[in-house]
């Protein structure tokens, strides 16, 4: 095989492996994030809060 | 921890009512400290006298005006020297009597007034009486006076200021939270663009090195006058088909030995075969013809090369269809692929 597209193709696996790293990374640290759902639940622990101390003034 | 909050609601509702409670024991705690310890058990029979004292100021007062007249005052001036004789008199001669009416008053007063005394509202409320009767009670009680007598209320207070504290806590938590994860979205989303770009261009830095490999086996092979059917091959089983009149006869092809040497353009049975309706498109969208069937799939092209009509179809199983429809369509194969017929018909031209 030509040594042109040799060395495009072995640049090619290195961006392809590189990107698959990348993909395989992120789903991880998304994992780690804090949990997305953690601020939905502060809005209504904080609405509901709000509600109580209206009230009962 | 209950965190209901008609649960939690009720609590502060409820401490609130309790507080009246405290501040009455508050006073009578304060008021009622230096009070003789045992007055409550004689204290009723007054009490009852002290309760009726409206009704009875009434009553001496009508008594007094009509015993302030000359004639009565006369009159009662005589009778009393009389009465206060048989008074004494009928004490002395029936003692238990008058005992016996004395003690049923007391009685009575203590039946009307005694449990008043242990009520916290009621104004003739005895502490002694209280202690005596409810001794647990009261010292349980006694925390709430002193010089930082306790309250409902500033429980209360203090309760909604924790609460109030959380409640912003929390609103502030949220919003930061709120900015980040909307940061982290749109970074997520460019994110998500780039790994697509990335692919993309993966794709077809990929596809463009085979056509330039492909390429330079054209190259190669015609400075070699070696043209051969292998020039067809691109990435899959393949079939070429040239129109002569009304038939498609198969010129070559790689592994397709079930494909009919010659196909007539009016086989009834044959019109939705790929290389059928590509051959007969009149338009350039329709240059390009697909067909499924038992799982393989038949993608045709057709291509007019020197006053020759060729139908170039790509044959390959239906499981790889994502992978290879991307490399076919695309304007750089279809370009090879004319050169590559072109090449061929050359050849065959001689």
């Amino acid at each position: 095989m030509d040594d042109i597209i040799l060395k495009k193709k072995s640049y090619l696996d290195d961006i392809r492996e590189r990107r698959e790293r990348y993909a395989a990374l992120t789903a991880s640290s998304n994992s780690v994030i804090i949990k997305p759902s953690i601020a939905p639940e502060l809005k209504k622990r904080s609405d509901m809060l709000k509600q109580i101390l209206d009230d009962t003034k | 921890m209950n965190q209901d909050p008609h649960y939690i609601k009720g609590m502060l509702e409820r401490l609130k009512d309790l507080d009246d409670l405290t501040r009455t024991m508050q006073e009578k705690f304060e008021g009622e400290g230096n009070r003789n310890k045992y007055a409550w058990m004689v204290l009723p029979f007054l009490k009852a006298f002290y309760v009726k004292k409206g009704t009875t100021d009434d009553v001496v007062q009508r008594i007094m005006n009509i015993v302030s007249s000359p004639i009565v005052i006369a009159a009662f001036g005589a009778l009393g020297y009389l009465s206060l004789i048989t008074t004494i008199e009928g004490i002395l001669a029936q003692p238990y009597l008058y005992i016996g009416i004395g003690i049923a008053l007391y009685l009575y007063s203590v039946i009307v007034i005694f449990f008043r005394q242990l009520d916290f509202k009621d104004e003739l409320f005895d502490l002694h009486a209280f202690k005596a009767i409810h001794p647990s009670l009261y010292q349980s009680f006694q925390s709430f006076s002193g010089t930082a007598p306790f309250s409902f209320n500033s429980l209360h207070e203090s309760i909604r200021t924790i609460l109030e504290r959380e409640q912003q806590t929390g609103i502030e938590a949220y919003t930061e939270l709120k900015a980040v994860y909307e940061k982290l979205e749109k970074l997520t989303e460019e994110r998500d663009l780039l790994i697509k770009d990335i692919e993309f261009y993966e794709a077809n830095l990929s596809n463009l090195l085979s056509v330039y490999d492909h390429s330079l086996k054209l190259v190669q092979a015609s400075i070699d006058n070696g043209i051969s059917k292998d020039i067809l091959y691109l990435y899959c089983d393949y079939s070429l088909f040239e129109k002569t009149g009304d038939m498609l006869v198969l010129k070559e092809g790689h592994h397709t030995y079930d494909i009919p040497k010659e196909i007539s353009l009016e086989d009834a049975e044959k019109q939705n075969w790929a290389i059928i309706k590509a051959c007969l498109a009149q338009k350039e969208k329709d240059l390009f013809q697909i067909d499924i069937r038992n799982h393989q799939v038949s993608l045709a092209i057709k291509m007019n090369v020197m006053q020759t009509v060729y139908v170039y179809s790509f044959h390959f199983p239906e499981r790889e269809m994502d992978r290879l429809i991307d490399r076919i369509m695309r304007d750089e194969l279809h370009s090879l692929l004319y050169h590559c017929i072109l090449l061929y018909n050359k050849e065959k031209e001689g």
